[in-house]
């Protein structure tokens, strides 16, 4: 029994982490204007080169969940997941230390405005799918239906601490205005 | 065993139902501080602070009806800076439209926009604009700082800035005037009362 439980823990962050990316995804392709918005505003990029990272970016993410769901190749989409997660992370932080707290984040879901939390919550998630790349995932059918349980429990507590977040992010700062 | 089973199923269950319950829940709370409190995705902190007197303009309209921005008026005023290549700005058209309509007892829109006027007059044209005041005006847009649009800014009828922001969405639009439905003199005053009577 104990043997499964690193394959077990393995497989939950797989979904989890396919799950995040899966919606990044979905909300950069459905508002593409938007998403070239919020990239300039992020002001790391040179001039007029939004449409062009807009696209590099989302590429980048579409890879990361193909090869995140391959079982042959899902530990380099566990690197590249990573990757991504730091370089999204490292951005807000970039532009949080420059004061610039009032462009919204990008992250997909309900927008909000850049808080350290969501550094934080990037930082756990790098973490997550780091540890990940340990561990083959392995699973009979009454440990992949744990695993199926587990990530949709997670996934609704993520969103959740996301919503929460974002509500206290505005209240602070329409204290602010 | 089996008993053990069920409780762990049963138990599981419960929690994702609630956990989906408190997220909506936390979604209505998110929703009623997008109307209570005025925040634009992006917010200047240039150009006339929000409760300063806003800069006087004196502009002609794309009709030919000169127009007074700033100096006080009957109504309050919401400038609604666009642009005929802004996406955005094109969907909150009919939201701009019903709000001119709804909102004229005590607002009035004006549409402004700087460059080529035919190219404006053909906006005007195709998106059914002509009931409202559209001016064109380097000096408008420079005199609040637009940087990003679309933005709005509000004055009230003493010609005062009352909120200002990028617009991003129609919540977004219609929580800037929720200042004056609330009948105080600013949402800050109005978080500021609550922050204090909660200690």
């Amino acid at each position: 029994m104990d043997a499964a439980a690193p394959s077990l823990l393995a497989a939950i962050a797989t979904g989890l982490v396919v799950l995040v990316f899966a919606r990044a995804l979905l909300h950069k392709l459905s508002d593409l204007t938007g998403f070239r918005a919020t990239l300039a505003e992020y002001r790391l990029l040179p001039q007029g080169s939004d449409g062009a990272a807009a696209m590099a970016l989302i590429a980048a993410e579409g890879l990361t969940l193909a090869t995140l769901l391959l079982p042959v190749a899902r530990p380099l989409g566990h690197l590249a997941a990573a990757g991504l997660l730091v370089i999204y992370g490292t951005a807000m932080a970039v532009n949080l230390l420059r004061g610039r707290t009032r462009i919204d984040c990008g992250c997909g879901g309900s927008g909000q405005a850049l808080s350290w939390t969501l550094v934080g919550r990037n930082a756990v998630l790098t973490a997550a799918t780091l540890a990940a790349t340990a561990f083959p995932v392995d699973l009979d059918l009454a440990q992949a239906t744990v695993a199926v349980a587990a990530i949709a429990s997670f996934w609704i507590m993520l969103v959740l601490f996301e919503q929460l977040v974002g509500n206290h992010t505005h209240a602070r700062l329409s204290g602010q205005v | 065993m089996t008993a053990l089973i069920i409780a762990v199923s049963v138990l599981w269950c419960l929690v994702v139902g609630l956990g989906i319950a408190v997220f909506a829940l936390a979604r209505q709370v998110g929703i009623l501080f997008e109307r209570v409190s005025p925040m634009g995705a992006l917010i200047t902190d240039s150009g006339p602070k929000v409760g300063d007197a806003s800069p006087r303009f004196e502009l002609t309209t794309m009709a030919g009806n000169s127009l007074s921005i700033g100096g006080g008026a009957s109504r309050s005023t919401l400038v609604f800076f666009l642009s005929p290549s802004c996406p955005v700005c094109k969907k909150l058209l009919p939201a701009l439209r019903t709000m001119r309509r709804d909102e004229s007892d005590w607002l009035d829109i004006v549409l402004a926009s700087d460059g080529d006027p035919a190219q404006h007059a053909e906006f005007i044209a195709r998106n059914d604009l002509t009931a409202f005041p559209y001016v064109l005006s380097t000096e408008l847009g420079m005199g609040y700082r637009v940087s990003r649009l679309p933005f709005g800014v509000l004055l009230d009828t003493q010609g005062r800035v009352r909120a200002k922001g990028l617009v991003n969405n129609r919540e977004q639009l219609e929580s800037l005037f929720t200042a004056k439905e609330l009948g105080v003199d600013s949402i800050q005053t109005f978080l500021g009362n609550m922050a204090a009577s909660q200690g």
